[in-house]
């Protein structure tokens, strides 16, 4: 029991870490890491709003029908996004304003609602806040790792300090969009490499077989279903062909 | 019938609860809010018009000016305008101080929406004084390409204090 509880937590750390091995919250990451204070008060806000709005969808998992849940998730999550908001601007003004119009893009965070659908709407409150704590420890990480890279390579900063030696010999363009997004892909690829399993069958694109929420997903594999969508569609036109050759 | 007003009740139910809850969040972070608010304002008051001593907010000019101009300060040393404005969002209050020869004792942003990487060059030039000794006859705007939507912001800001400024002492001559 404990195992399982545990394993819910640490999934989200690394096998099935959000940013690196799911590509979600690809918005904040690339936005916030330019300096590794905002990038950790992002994750910090982020993993808050997660837990909380996983605990609540999994509380109301009984109440929220299914034609509305996707509306209940969002109003749910933006009421603490909103409450985040408020709190911070209240009482923590400065970190406020350095995440600014971030802070309320958590709204619309693919991890949080993500999370909120596979699992939050499946699973008990207790299990939910475990898999909210690994996956917003897991985002912090991530946020984390691509800050340091960005702000010490490419500002010769660390949380705003400079580095002496560093700082003499920055490349800028870390710091800006092309320069996230190839700190990003370097580092989703080195993801990759690490956890790839030794001997084993390499990741295709659309099979469940390396897919890391294929235990969690009831469906058959992508390329399953637009096979079988190709052969209901051809006994479906031959049918038609038939009654009408008959008709005729 | 019953399908569609059950899920539509919820979802209802669902927003009212979460209004209470914010609402409840308000009243306790509104005051501290506006407190800190009221402390910026301050602060960037004593930045944009340093020998003002006691500026003290007025309404009587409010019909005169442009409605861009959200609040007027007047001192004995002048006069400082408080604008919001749209740059590339919504959002940006500008503080100017003008003093009695109508030239610019300076500006400062107190609160914008603008994505900072672009606002950032425009605030650097701007908040160092660069509007500093302007007056209506010798207002220059200063743009910035690739953040031509603040900087142009910031640069209308300024113009309408400044025109402002004319229009009150322009009434009391």
């Amino acid at each position: 029991m404990k195992n399982n509880k545990l394993a819910i937590v640490l999934r989200g750390i690394i096998a099935e870490n959000p940013v690196l091995m799911l590509v979600l919250g690809t918005c904040p990451t690339l936005a916030t890491t330019t300096s590794v204070e905002s990038a950790v008060w992002m994750g910090i806000a982020a993993t808050i709003v997660l837990i909380c709005s996983n605990a609540a969808i999994s509380a109301l998992r009984n109440v929220i029908p299914e034609v509305v849940r996707i509306p209940c998730y969002i109003v749910v999550i933006a009421t603490f996004v909103t409450a985040v908001q408020m709190i911070l601007q209240a009482f923590l003004p400065s970190i406020y304003d350095m995440l600014g119009v971030y802070l309320a893009l958590i709204v619309v965070n693919c991890i949080i609602l993500g999370r909120a659908e596979m699992f939050a709407r499946k699973n008990t409150v207790v299990d939910s806040i475990l898999d909210g704590v690994g996956m917003g420890v897991g985002f912090i990480l991530a946020l984390f790792i691509i800050s340091v890279i960005r702000e010490v390579i490419g500002a010769g900063c660390f949380w705003g300090i400079e580095i002496p030696v560093i700082s003499d010999f920055r490349i800028p363009v870390l710091t800006q969009a092309p320069g996230g997004f190839l700190v990003y892909g370097i580092i989703i690829a080195v993801m990759n490499k690490l956890t790839e399993k030794k001997g084993g069958v390499k990741r295709k694109d659309f099979s469940c077989e390396g897919c890391p929420s294929a235990h969690m997903c009831n469906k058959t594999s992508c390329s399953e279903m637009t096979e079988l969508a190709v052969e209901a569609k051809t006994s479906s036109d031959n049918n038609a062909r038939e009654e009408g050759e008959a008709n005729a | 019938m019953k399908s569609k007003i059950m899920p539509t009740a919820i979802l209802g139910i669902i927003c009212l609860v979460s209004a209470l809850i914010l609402s409840a969040i308000n009243l306790v972070t509104a005051p501290e809010i506006a407190r800190r608010q009221h402390e910026e304002n301050l602060k960037a008051m004593r930045e944009v018009l340093p020998e003002a001593t006691n500026p003290m907010l007025t309404e009587v000019y409010k019909s005169q000016i442009d409605s861009s101009i959200t609040a007027v300060y007047e001192d004995a040393a002048g006069y400082i305008f408080q604008v919001e404005t749209t740059g590339k969002n919504p959002g940006m209050i500008v503080m100017i101080g003008v003093d009695n020869e109508g030239k610019i004792a300076g500006t400062k942003c107190t609160a914008n929406g603008e994505t900072p990487t672009y606002a950032k060059p425009v605030f650097e030039v701007t908040e160092n004084g660069f509007y500093k000794g302007m007056s209506s006859s010798n207002f220059k705007e200063h743009l910035v390409a690739g953040s031509t939507m603040t900087s142009k912001a910031y640069s209308g800001a300024v113009k309408a204090a400044l025109d402002a400024y004319s229009i009150i002492k322009g009434g009391q001559s």
